[in-house]
């Protein structure tokens, strides 16, 4: 419950100067009064106990003030009306502000930055160019949101899931390769990356993205996709690659085979996932979108 | 050896048209004249058949002896009998304790031009008849050319039910059969319900896409009417074959040119990308093919089960 989490919290950062702790009691009071009377739709457990549970998840990983501050209030002005990024920006710091500004979905702009962003992952790109921190609590979030979502309705799970691969699962193989990063290096590795990829803006970050789990995405059509993940037909063209999968029970458990197609040269599988499928690991998939089922 | 003619060559063309209009084609138009000889040649030696373990001859023979009668004349019908080297084996065996007539029958001249052949010389009646067992007069017909007969006991081998529309062969077999006549069915078998088997089923179709002879076996209907392998590719596609719990594979062929045909003095417009459905293999989960049977009354009597082929017995209710 909220307190056992609180009280580990707590713990972990007792090392931190006395103004961090105290700003982090001030987060820890704003989580709670954003948050009061809220339950995750997932679990039925008060909601505070998930920016407190990414908090936790941050402060064990990366020790740092800002980034486990900005974990308790990063759903705060989106759920709670009486709460304005303002405020946080007020109250917290422009670092903690910029971190939670970059993952609250609630505006494509960013509070006191003149900066228009197409959606809210160009707005989470776009910050976590300018801060890797705002990507390492996406990632965080994300990861605790995983653990409970099969209480999700299959059509919200597809979403999720689908958005995970396409966004999130290629971020943190760029950030944290295997597995565990210090800040410095998951700031390195993003900066070798766009470097290396010629990236100089988020909207081409949001494409590299795209491009590492599937072939024939872009951000116009990703949306599309998004809104209607379960009831896309996907293709893979890799007859080696699909026997690895079928060797895979997560993803034969996963998915519904619609054809196998060829002609000897030419291979082609197409199914439609029904459960939740993440494919992780250097060796991606390559997805590729063919088409919106109606059946 | 007595030859009844059940079909006409004017049915038999009308429905090749007919078939060609709709771009899918029945599986008795790839046994025209010679291409009967080259299924012999091109199928029983492909992965897809040598590789498949399956009731043997005699597992076919003792199943005929159990489920028949001594000291009654018996009919032993083979719908669909190719060239009857299984049927010949089985009736020799039988035979010998027996009063059994062999009555081939086939929609394919060719086929019982082959049959004719296997069974020259043999001590037992035979009986070879050309005709289409969908058909409601191949049921009188075979009535009456069987009327004499104390039971009749039919054989459909060779997983020839896996190439038909499943509705329309099981139907045809309930009106076709008396009430307690017995059906021996050779159905080919899902060695597994996994994506990974599935794909190995696949594969091994896949494989005749390789072979020279394989290839032109499939376009024999096509060619008969100037279609060539230059106009376009086989391919093949699986499909989901939900009622009988059945892994499907297609071969169609793909034009990539356009050509106009002409077939009883009618003109066929062929045109790219038209897919001409060739020839479908189902592949079956043995439970849900046996409850595909059991819906449409028919009771199951017997079974032999191997690895990729099984014999089933069934009986009309």
């Amino acid at each position: 419950m909220p307190q056992a989490v609180e009280r580990q919290l707590r713990q972990l950062f007792e090392h931190h100067t006395p103004s961090e702790k105290e700003l982090l009691s001030t987060a820890i009071e704003y989580a709670k009064r954003g948050h009061e009377g809220q339950v995750r739709s997932s679990s039925g457990k008060p909601y505070v106990i998930h920016p407190m549970e990414v908090a936790v998840m941050l402060e064990e990983r990366f020790q740092d003030s800002v980034l486990t501050i900005a974990a308790l209030l990063h759903d705060v002005v989106e759920d709670c009306d009486t709460i304005c990024m303002k405020e946080i920006y007020q109250v917290f710091g422009n670092e903690v502000g910029f971190i939670v500004d970059s993952v609250t979905k609630t505006e494509c702009t960013f509070w006191g930055i003149d900066k228009e962003c197409s959606s809210h992952i160009d707005k989470l790109l776009f910050g976590g160019m300018k801060d890797v921190r705002c990507l390492l609590l996406k990632l965080a979030d994300r990861e605790n949101n995983l653990q409970s979502i099969d209480k999700f309705r299959d059509e919200k799970q597809m979403r999720i899931s689908f958005e995970t691969q396409a966004v999130y699962l290629p971020l943190k193989l760029i950030l944290c390769k295997d597995g565990s990063c210090t800040l410095q290096d998951a700031s390195i590795r993003l900066q070798q990356v766009i470097e290396r990829e010629g990236v100089t803006t988020s909207k081409q970050l949001e494409d590299l993205l795209f491009g590492y789990s599937f072939t024939n995405l872009n951000r116009e059509f990703y949306h599309e996709v998004y809104s209607c993940s379960h009831n896309v037909v996907w293709e893979l063209s890799d007859l080696t690659r699909y026997e690895q999968l079928c060797s895979n029970t997560e993803f034969c458990q996963s998915t519904k085979i619609i054809s196998i197609h060829s002609d000897g040269k030419s291979f082609r599988v197409r199914f439609k996932f029904q459960k939740v499928y993440l494919h992780e690991g250097e060796e991606v998939m390559k997805f590729k979108f063919s088409h919106f089922s109606t059946a | 050896m007595e030859y009844r003619i059940l079909s006409d060559s004017v049915r038999f063309q009308e429905e090749f048209l007919t078939g060609l209009k709709k771009r899918v084609l029945d599986q008795k138009f790839l046994y025209f004249d010679e291409n009967a000889t080259t299924y012999y040649k091109a199928i029983k030696s492909s992965l897809s058949y040598t590789g498949d373990e399956r009731p043997t001859k005699d597992d076919l023979a003792s199943f005929l002896q159990t489920h028949t009668s001594k000291g009654r004349r018996t009919a032993f019908i083979s719908i669909g009998c190719g060239d009857s080297s299984i049927e010949r084996y089985v009736m020799e065996k039988l035979n010998a304790d027996g009063d059994y007539t062999y009555i081939a029958v086939d929609s394919s001249h060719a086929m019982l031009k082959l049959s004719e052949e296997t069974l020259k010389g043999v001590n037992f009646e035979v009986k070879l008849v050309l005709g289409d067992f969908m058909t409601s007069r191949f049921t009188r017909e075979l009535d009456a050319l069987t009327e004499e007969y104390d039971e009749r006991i039919f054989l459909f081998y060779d997983n020839t039910i896996g190439n038909l529309s499943q509705t329309a062969a099981v139907d045809s077999f309930y009106n076709m059969l008396k009430h307690n006549e017995l059906l021996i069915v050779e159905a080919s078998l899902r060695t597994g319900i996994s994506k990974s088997d599935d794909l190995k089923r696949f594969k091994k179709y896949l494989s005749w896409l390789e072979n020279e002879t394989l290839m032109n076996y499939l376009m024999w209907p096509l060619t008969r009417i100037g279609i060539t392998k230059e106009h376009g590719k086989i391919m093949l596609e699986s499909f989901d074959a939900a009622p009988t719990g059945a892994f499907g594979v297609r071969f169609y062929f793909q034009m990539l040119e356009n050509v106009k045909a002409t077939y009883r003095r009618e003109t066929l417009h062929f045109m790219k990308p038209e897919r001409i459905r060739l020839l479908d293999v189902h592949i079956y989960d043995p439970e849900r093919f046996v409850d595909f049977f059991v819906d449409r009354d028919f009771l199951l009597r017997d079974k032999a089960i191997r690895s990729h082929r099984a014999l089933f017995v069934f009986k009309k209710q």
